[in-house]
């Protein structure tokens, strides 16, 4: 049996990565009542990432619509659910070609089986999406016959739409309807599987009118260069049989109170986070939601080794949005519901299954999601059930206070967010809400320090730039007498300098360094000449211009800063600061040791560091002004690390010249060259790091296997 | 040269483990027992007590009860003929399924009714007890099986150290008398699923409803795995009940390897039925190269040492209701843990948080620093004022008070306080304090899981997995269902070594004079120790546990558990965290609170936090319903630094946002929490999905309804979302 387990261990440990242990949770405090977690992304905590963090449920899974609720034998397949105005919900059982309705109270009102048609029924088994309209009309995406079935409350057919017939219809293509929306001007917009070209629009005589917004194709630079050449270069033929790239196709659609169309894209890659998967459009068909370089779902994706969902790349299938414009879109990766705010920030995120739910709030496969009075009905095709989610007291509360913060009332929406913050101290929007309340009330104090809390920099920015007008106004006279004695003290200690010629900088090598700052030509041919430039003195700056850079990560305004101490990472930026400087000195020695360069490295390491004295100026001086300035204000700041840096590199140019004696041809050869250098050793560190850790697994591996060897023999 | 000195260093390493190896007693068998086909010839056999006869036919599969009471006859397969499906139904009638494998490969399952793979032999073991063995011929496995009977019903048992594994296949999993607790499809009966709080599964349904799930998973098992959050299985129990009869069933021994499988309204069986499934053997999957498809499973050497065994007790009458499990259960737990002694229980209770690490950096190098979320003296306040504004002097446990605060850094935190959040004399003193008083302080300790070694405890001290790897553990990353990678993963303490780690406490309780603690961890892990034999696939967890809080029970230290499985919670004083829902599952009809039905008359009992749950409107009716106190969890700074740590679950905590809440909830709820305190329930009836009536044994009927439209029962009309008072003293 050992042998067994030895062999069994020596394949693990040839190529064997072994399973990542069981995700657990440290503590006992899950807030849980259903099978899966809600939460909330944070933004502006860590730069541009999204922070995901456990939430009060806004909504919980209240029951499930399935055959036994509703007192039925069974249901066959349901593809799609629709809400009316007045509540009822319509449910399609697309395999048995037949429609539900239920009360608004979800029990069972009255059932539709096929469509009526002079005395003959029509059936639409394989049919995908169902739409109600205000007046009564139900319209049937038919998918499989290739039609949009459009009958009156009882069933009898009014229209049968097929295929229209149009210059503007591509060539081949299908018309395989899933999605229907209609408007309160009877325009129909029809999604069909396979369309590229947006949704297909007809009036309210059934005319096609043309088409309605699309996705965009997004391509890289290379793929944009490969077309450049196929339409410069191909022949026609070769051209027609290349692969082409198209828009992925909407997925879902649905239309607010307003008559604007929101849209959904699924799964446009294989990996790789995908963004601008939701679209409120305009009138001519353009986004207008939150741009199309936003993620709406989560913040990568896990791979889990062993897992039948081995890519866990999310889907969004399904849109509604409610009166308020609150927006409802569902993920069938996950079998997770994204609840956003009409301007389209993540209020909560719940469900699961990942394809395999068995339990109330979980799917298999979750492929329809529409709101209904509050609740939020999710429908799995496989389960065959509909789940209800009904909000929370608490959900209320947040969707009511965000509706009365964008409309400006803040004082009625102030002791909705601060029992909403009583209740979730995660939710950061109550943060805002507060803040916005307080600078209502003109409590700029307040409203700082909730803004702060709640990482608004537009806000905090705001409340700032009064909190230091107040300030300012209320100690003038302090702070002008302070500037004027600054001033007059620095003016007589300049005259006594200078009466009394007095050297501030005895040290010749100090004094040496600084010179670089106002003659640095001078200054470089000195340490070249008389190799008077200091080691030491060059290392404290290099280890302060990486304590800066730290600070400057660390201690910036917090309107200038985006620091995560979760994240942070000051390794990165030891290899930004030394590590950049050593390589430097290292490659630049090799390549002018090649090329005929007289630096020698000492003095090659010696001068780039005196030339990072305008950095570190530049960005002590940013943080300083940084905690005394707002993000408008600050825009010079940008101008003025700018210049630093020209400064610094233009000290690099005067000092690699001077240093090796290059001409300027030369310089920029031997530059490059250098680059080109660090890029190989940066290559060739991690190729070791690969090959030493690899070493390092293997050998311990070795004696491990060899101790049980000896082990079990002894 | 040098090459020689390495490899000799090389050896010398290797060597010098190996001595390290060969003086560690690894629980490793001597010998195992030999495989061999027998030559005795199957026949029935049968034994009786004066309450019941137990008879095993010739193809040990039949296990027959009669009740010499009332006749009734209780079997442990059923009667019906297997249709064209034979394969998957064989369940049917077998006594014993075996889940057998190959190394590097997953299981297959072989049924003791499939004669052609296996042979039994009954033989008579004792006056009350049959030995079947069981012989699988091809695989060269024997799994003896003992039947023994009681004056309550009888038990199947296997000492696994028993089992004979002859050839090159090797035992997994193990299931016994799978159809002994089964219910008609379709009839009025119902499965017990023991998941969380418990459920019911109705059998009244079969057409609309073909599911075969686990549902109940693993007993002891995690909150969490890969897919989704699953509400733990506390309580080794499952039963069905019908037509005045029900089978309830214990798991008495083993109960850590086993999960529970449930079978639903399977068309194909007829039967629905709840089964314990033993996992005896660990196991571990390895993934070659990159992809999923070059998977396969390593399986460790050797079986768990330890037993398992089944007690089946047959309920009639008024008893066949999962009120008589309750009851029966009841009754168990007295005889294994001792008679019940329920410790008077405030309405209130506080969990406080005591500090989470918070990562700094000075000139970038990154450090822990403990945040302080509420010091003792806080605490004190808090728990003060509490008590100023309601009367009530709050049960208190205070957890993350050690080094590292809520980050499990250390084992039992180290055994100190940082300064930052106060000292053992401080809680000495507040324990002395509320002793007084009649209340109780109590300290918690986690000596579970840690990352870094201190007080003799190093890394390697941790458990190892069935490759022979230090186990570790990850945060969870809420939105991809992942380990969170960004903190650094923990270990837990290899079993070997949690009786150190327990005596290192109760030697620092005695010192420092701490008359309470807790042990929240330990009371709801459950976990495997490769390292050592006797800890293979959880095996007797409950015992060295029981035995930890036994051991503080005797020094008259009051022990508080939280989320408490049966053996950590049938010895504690106050259980805090008690489940109050299930895992949800598609099968389960209706939600009952059969943990608190078990043990309201054992100890104070405590739901999970008001605060921590979807809303408090349902967490009070939850205690309304189950009759137990209301507990909250709070700290007194509640940073949003905190959304950066690993504790991001913390949301709803600040005190400041809770107080008022408590206070108003206690005065609400004291009315009903006055008259039922000193009680425990007696009965419970779910009248329907919505409305449920709860009897205490003091004569309160509570009426509680979950529903959103006013409902009525024996007369009594329940609003909406409330309970109503019937009974007692004060409500007619």
């Amino acid at each position: 049996m050992r042998k067994k387990k030895l062999f069994a261990a020596l394949i693990a440990a040839a190529a064997v990565m072994f399973t990542s242990a069981i995700p657990a949770l440290a503590g006992s405090f899950s807030t849980t009542q259903v099978p899966y977690e809600t939460y909330t992304y944070w933004e502006g905590v860590s730069g541009n990432l999204k922070k995901a963090v456990y939430s009060k449920p806004m909504y919980y899974a209240d029951r499930h619509i399935d055959a036994q609720s509703l007192g039925m034998e069974k249901l066959n397949e349901l593809k799609d659910i629709f809400c009316s105005e007045s509540g009822e919900t319509y449910i399609l059982d697309s395999r048995a070609s037949k429609i539900i309705v239920l009360n608004s109270d979800y029990s069972f009102k009255r059932e539709i089986s096929g469509i009526a048609d002079n005395g003959e029924q029509l059936s639409f088994t394989g049919a995908s999406g169902i739409f109600v309209g205000e007046d009564g009309l139900i319209y049937i995406a038919d998918t499989e016959n290739a039609r949009v079935l459009i009958a009156d409350s009882n069933g009898s057919l009014i229209k049968s739409l097929g295929a229209p017939e149009s210059a503007l219809i591509p060539e081949g293509f299908d018309f395989r309807p899933t999605k229907i929306a209609v408007s309160s001007m009877h325009d129909l917009y029809v999604l069909c599987d396979g369309s590229f070209y947006g949704a297909l629009v007809f009036d309210k005589y059934y005319i096609f009118k043309g088409f309605y917004g699309s996705n965009t194709v997004k391509s890289s630079i290379a793929e944009g260069l490969a077309n450049l050449w196929s339409q410069l270069f191909m022949s026609d033929n070769k051209r027609e049989n290349s692969e082409k790239s198209l828009p992925f196709q909407f997925t879902d659609l649905c239309m607010d109170r307003d008559g604007f169309i929101y849209t959904t894209t699924g799964k446009t890659e294989d990996e790789g986070e995908v963004t601008g998967q939701i679209k409120k459009l305009s009138p001519a068909g353009n986004s207008i939601l939150g741009g199309d370089s936003y993620n709406y779902v989560d913040e990568g994706y896990a791979d889990v080794k062993g897992d039948t969902v081995s890519t866990r790349v999310q889907d969004l299938l399904a849109i509604d949005v409610d009166s308020d414009g609150y927006i409802y879109a569902l993920d069938s990766t996950y079998g997770r519901v994204f609840v956003y705010s009409p301007e389209s920030r993540l209020m909560t995120a719940f469900g699961g299954g990942l394809t395999k739910g068995t339990s109330l709030g979980t799917f298999i496969s979750a492929c329809s999601i529409a709101e209904n009075n509050g609740d939020i009905l999710v429908c799995d095709s496989t389960n065959n059930n509909i789940t209800v989610f009904r909000i929370t007291e608490y959900g209320e509360s947040c969707k009511k206070a965000n509706l009365m913060t964008t409309n400006g009332d803040y004082a009625a929406a102030k002791p909705l967010w601060q029992e909403i913050h009583n209740q979730d101290a995660n939710n950061q929007m109550a943060y805002v809400g507060l803040a916005k309340a307080a600078m209502a009330e003109g409590d700029y104090q307040l409203a700082l320090e909730y803004a702060k809390d709640g990482y608004d920099r537009e806000l905090y920015d705001e409340a700032y730039s009064n909190v230091r007008k107040s300030f300012i106004s209320r100690h003038f006279t302090l702070l002008f007498l302070g500037a004027v004695a600054i001033v007059g003290l620095i003016i007589a200690a300049a005259v006594i300098i200078k009466k009394k010629n007095i050297t501030l900088i005895k040290n010749k090598q100090l004094k040496l360094m600084f010179s670089v700052i106002s003659h640095p030509v001078a200054s470089f041919d000195t340490i070249k000449e008389k190799k008077s430039g200091s080691v030491l003195l060059a290392t404290v700056l290099l280890a302060i211009y990486y304590a800066v850079a730290v600070m400057k990560s660390m201690f910036c305004g917090f309107s200038f800063s985006s620091f995560d101490s979760g994240s942070f990472n000051s390794v990165f930026v030891l290899v930004k600061t030394i590590g950049a400087v050593v390589l430097w000195s290292i490659c630049s020695w090799g390549v002018g040791a090649l090329f005929g360069g007289k630096g020698t490295i000492r003095n090659i390491y010696i001068v780039t560091c005196y030339c990072l004295m305008p950095l570190i100026f530049s960005d002590a001086v940013y943080i300083v002004a940084s905690n005394l300035l707002t993000a408008d204000e600050g825009a010079f700041l940008g101008i003025f690390t700018t210049v630093m840096l020209l400064i610094a590199a233009f000290y690099l140019i005067i000092a690699i010249i001077r240093i090796h004696d290059y001409s300027f041809g030369e310089f920029i050869i031997t530059t490059l060259l250098s680059v080109f250098g660090i890029v190989l050793i940066i290559f060739f560190v991690f190729l070791v790091a690969v090959l030493v850790q690899q070493l390092g697994g293997f050998i311990i591996t070795l004696i491990s296997e060899a101790v049980k060897v000896i082990g079990g023999k002894a | 040269m040098k090459l020689k000195k390495i490899i000799a260093v090389l050896l010398c390493l290797a060597s010098a483990a190996s001595l390290g190896a060969c003086g560690k007693d690894n629980g490793e068998r001597s010998e195992k027992p030999k495989f061999s086909m027998p030559e005795a010839v199957a026949s029935a056999v049968q034994v009786e007590n004066s309450a019941y006869g137990l008879s095993v036919d010739e193809t040990g599969n039949n296990i027959t009860l009669i009740s010499k009471t009332d006749g009734t006859v209780y079997s442990s397969v059923t009667g019906d003929e297997l249709g064209s499906d034979f394969e998957n139904q064989q369940i049917l009638k077998s006594a014993l399924v075996l889940d057998y494998m190959p190394q590097l490969e997953t299981y297959k399952t072989v049924f003791s009714a499939d004669s052609a793979a296996c042979t039994a032999v009954a033989e008579k073991e004792a006056e009350n007890a049959i030995r079947v063995t069981y012989y699988f011929g091809e695989l060269k496995i024997s799994i003896p099986v003992i039947y023994s009977l009681s004056e309550q019903g009888y038990s199947a048992a296997i000492d696994l150290n028993q089992i004979a594994e002859g050839g090159e296949y090797m035992v997994g999993r193990i299931s016994l008398l799978p159809l002994a607790a089964r219910a008609q499809n379709g009839g009025s009966g119902y499965l017990l699923i023991p998941s969380g709080s418990g459920g019911l599964a109705y059998m009244s349904n079969t057409e609309m409803r073909a599911v075969t799930a686990e549902v109940a998973g693993a007993v002891y098992g995690e909150a969490r795995n890969n897919l989704w959050t699953l509400e733990k299985t506390y309580l080794p129990v499952y039963g069905a009940c019908e037509q005045g009869s029900a089978m309830f069933t214990v798991i008495d021994s083993g109960a850590e390897l086993a999960a529970l499988s449930t079978n639903v309204n399977d068309q194909k069986y007829g039967s629905s039925f709840s089964y314990a499934v033993f996992t005896v053997r660990g196991s571990a999957k390895v993934t070659k190269g990159s992809t999923t498809a070059m998977e396969s499973m390593i399986y460790d050497d050797d079986i768990a040492d330890t037993s398992i065994k089944l007690n089946f007790y047959p309920l009639t009458g008024e008893k066949a209701s999962y009120t008589g499990m309750a009851e029966q259960y009841k009754g168990y737990l007295a005889s294994k843990y001792g008679a019940a002694e329920k410790q008077a229980a405030p309405l209130l209770a506080l969990k406080f948080l005591g500090g989470v690490e918070e990562k700094k950096f000075a000139f970038g190098i990154p450090y822990y620093s403990l945040f302080s979320l509420t010091s003792v003296e806080e605490a004190r306040e808090i728990t003060d004022e509490i008590a100023k504004e309601t009367g009530i002097n709050p049960l208190v446990q205070l957890v993350g008070f050690g080094d590292g605060g809520l980050e499990n850094n250390k084992i039992a935190g180290g055994y100190k306080i940082p300064s930052k959040l106060g000292s053992f004399k401080q809680i000495a003193e507040w324990q002395a304090a509320a002793e007084k008083l009649g209340a109780t302080v109590a300290l918690d300790f986690d000596i579970v899981n840690f990352k870094n070694g201190s007080n003799g405890f190093s890394k390697s001290d941790a458990a190892k997995s069935a490759v022979n790897k230090k186990q570790e553990y990850n945060y969870y990353q809420v939105a991809l269902l992942d380990a969170n990678k960004m903190f650094s993963s923990f270990y837990r303490l290899s079993r070997s070594s949690l009786d150190k780690a327990a005596e290192k406490l109760l030697k620092l309780a005695d010192k420092k004079e701490l008359n309470a603690i807790s042990l929240a961890t330990l009371d709801s892990t459950a976990y495997s120790d490769y390292g050592n034999r006797k800890y293979f696939a959880k095996a007797t967890m409950s015992e060295q546990t029981g035995a930890i809080i036994d051991s503080f029970r005797e020094k008259d230290i009051t022990v508080v558990a939280n989320a408490a499985y049966d053996y950590a919670a049938a010895r504690s004083d106050y259980i805090l965290d008690a489940p109050i829902q299930t895992s949800k599952s598609d099968i389960i009809d209706v939600e009952i609170p059969f943990y608190q039905m078990v043990f309201s008359d054992r100890a104070g009992l405590y739901n999970i936090s008001v605060n921590l749950t979807m809303d408090d409107n349902t967490a009070l009716l939850k205690a309304a319903e189950a009759g137990t106190g209301l507990s909250y969890t709070v700290c007194k700074s509640y940073s949003t630094k905190l959304i950066s740590s690993s504790q991001n679950s913390l949301y709803a905590t600040d005190y400041a946002g809770v107080k008022d809440r408590i206070i108003s909830q206690a005065e609400e709820y004291g009315k009903l929490y006055d008259q039922i305190k000193d009680s425990y329930i007696s009965s419970h009836r779910a009248i329907s999905n919505e409305l449920r009536e709860t009897v205490f044994a003091n004569g309160v009927k509570v009426y509680v309804n979950y529903g959103y439209s006013e409902l009525s029962a024996d007369g009594v009309s329940v609003p909406a979302r409330s309970y109503v008072i019937k009974g007692g003293i004060s409500n007619g």
